[in-house]
């Protein structure tokens, strides 16, 4: 079902929770691995894109349509994960390096990661990134999003999206080669 | 010599090497997500929702109901002692010496008239058949010629 359907769907209180139920199946895979490539473990990915569809519902009366829906949903997303991840660091009192570590002992206790030392470097790489350009790569390396929607979601230009991105590279290119060094 | 990596070079993926959900995830994860909308929820219907499904009228009824069932049980809860009755006076004198009543009467300020008697043994009709040997018309005659006035006797 396309968005627009969706919308006009969502309009009518009959078909609401239809087209609702439409909304969640067709992006949830999308906002799962967005939110699982930021907090790492399932069950936070899970309750954090349980959160990101309630707050989807509530505001969705209120979307204004200059923006696709698609790119809305992810902003909220972003937001949602950044929050998770500033909380949890001001809660515990950690430094960035710290909330890092904890990712990476996660990334370490994966299986779907054993055996595969250059891609877990990789992953441990990326997770000394800060969250924000954490964010800016995920969005450029693994979705593939075009700058112009990543500026959408994340609300920044994008001569900043590219010059965060390149540095991001750079970061973790070093990291990986003097791991392996 | 130096390794190299570039980021270009190594095999790129659609996201990261992560384990994936557990099967049949994303089959009950619309589900999961409707069920905690305020609308579409089941957990209100399972806690108070069935209310809102009332007519305005009972619920109006029941909230009355409610009120007037929470004012009862706190007035019975912050409802004085039952007072001790007579007999529990009696009983509880029992106990006291004799000796100790009349020091009590004599120092305390407190006086037995002539109505104290009178409401006592008409309560108790056996309370003076032990100590007064008189019948009720000797003793209406001695009554009859005290004074008609309120007098102290102790």
């Amino acid at each position: 079902m396309e968005d627009h359907e969706i919308l006009l769907k969502f309009q009518d209180p009959a078909s609401r929770n239809l087209a609702f139920n439409q909304l969640v199946r067709k992006y949830q895979q999308k906002v799962y691995w967005h939110v699982r490539k930021m907090v790492i473990d399932h069950d936070d990915a899970d309750d954090l894109t349980q959160d990101v569809f309630v707050k989807v519902w509530k505001h969705l009366p209120t979307f204004r349509q200059d923006a696709q829906l698609f790119t809305w949903i992810y902003r909220i997303a972003t937001n949602e994960c950044l929050s998770f991840l500033g909380s949890k660091r001001r809660k515990f009192l950690l430094p960035l390096t710290d909330v890092g570590a904890e990712l990476a002992q996660k990334i370490e206790a994966d299986p779907a990661l054993a055996g595969d030392e250059i891609e877990l470097t990789l992953q441990k790489a990326i997770l000394t990134l800060p969250d924000k350009q954490r964010l800016v790569f995920n969005l450029r390396y693994y979705d593939e999003m075009p700058y112009e929607q990543m500026a959408e979601v994340t609300g920044t230009s994008v001569g900043a999206l590219k010059a965060s991105y390149h540095h991001a590279v750079r970061k973790v290119e070093d990291y990986v080669i003097r791991a392996t060094d | 010599m130096k390794p190299v990596f570039r980021l270009d070079q190594h095999p790129r993926r659609a996201q990261p090497l992560l384990s994936e959900p557990p099967p049949g995830y994303f089959e009950q994860l619309p589900r999961r997500v409707m069920a905690r909308l305020p609308q579409a929820g089941t957990n209100s219907a399972a806690g108070w929702g069935w209310l809102l499904a009332l007519p305005l009228a009972w619920r109006t009824s029941l909230a009355s109901s409610v009120m007037l069932v929470g004012f009862a049980a706190s007035f019975w809860l912050t409802a004085p002692q039952k007072p001790v009755g007579a007999a529990g006076v009696t009983t509880s004198l029992d106990t006291v010496s004799r000796l100790e009543l009349v020091e009590y009467l004599l120092s305390s300020e407190a006086r037995v008239e002539q109505t104290d008697l009178t409401e006592l043994t008409a309560a108790h009709a056996d309370l003076t058949s032990g100590g007064i040997r008189a019948s009720d018309a000797e003793i209406t005659d001695v009554l009859d010629t005290q004074p008609t006035d309120e007098s102290v006797i102790l």
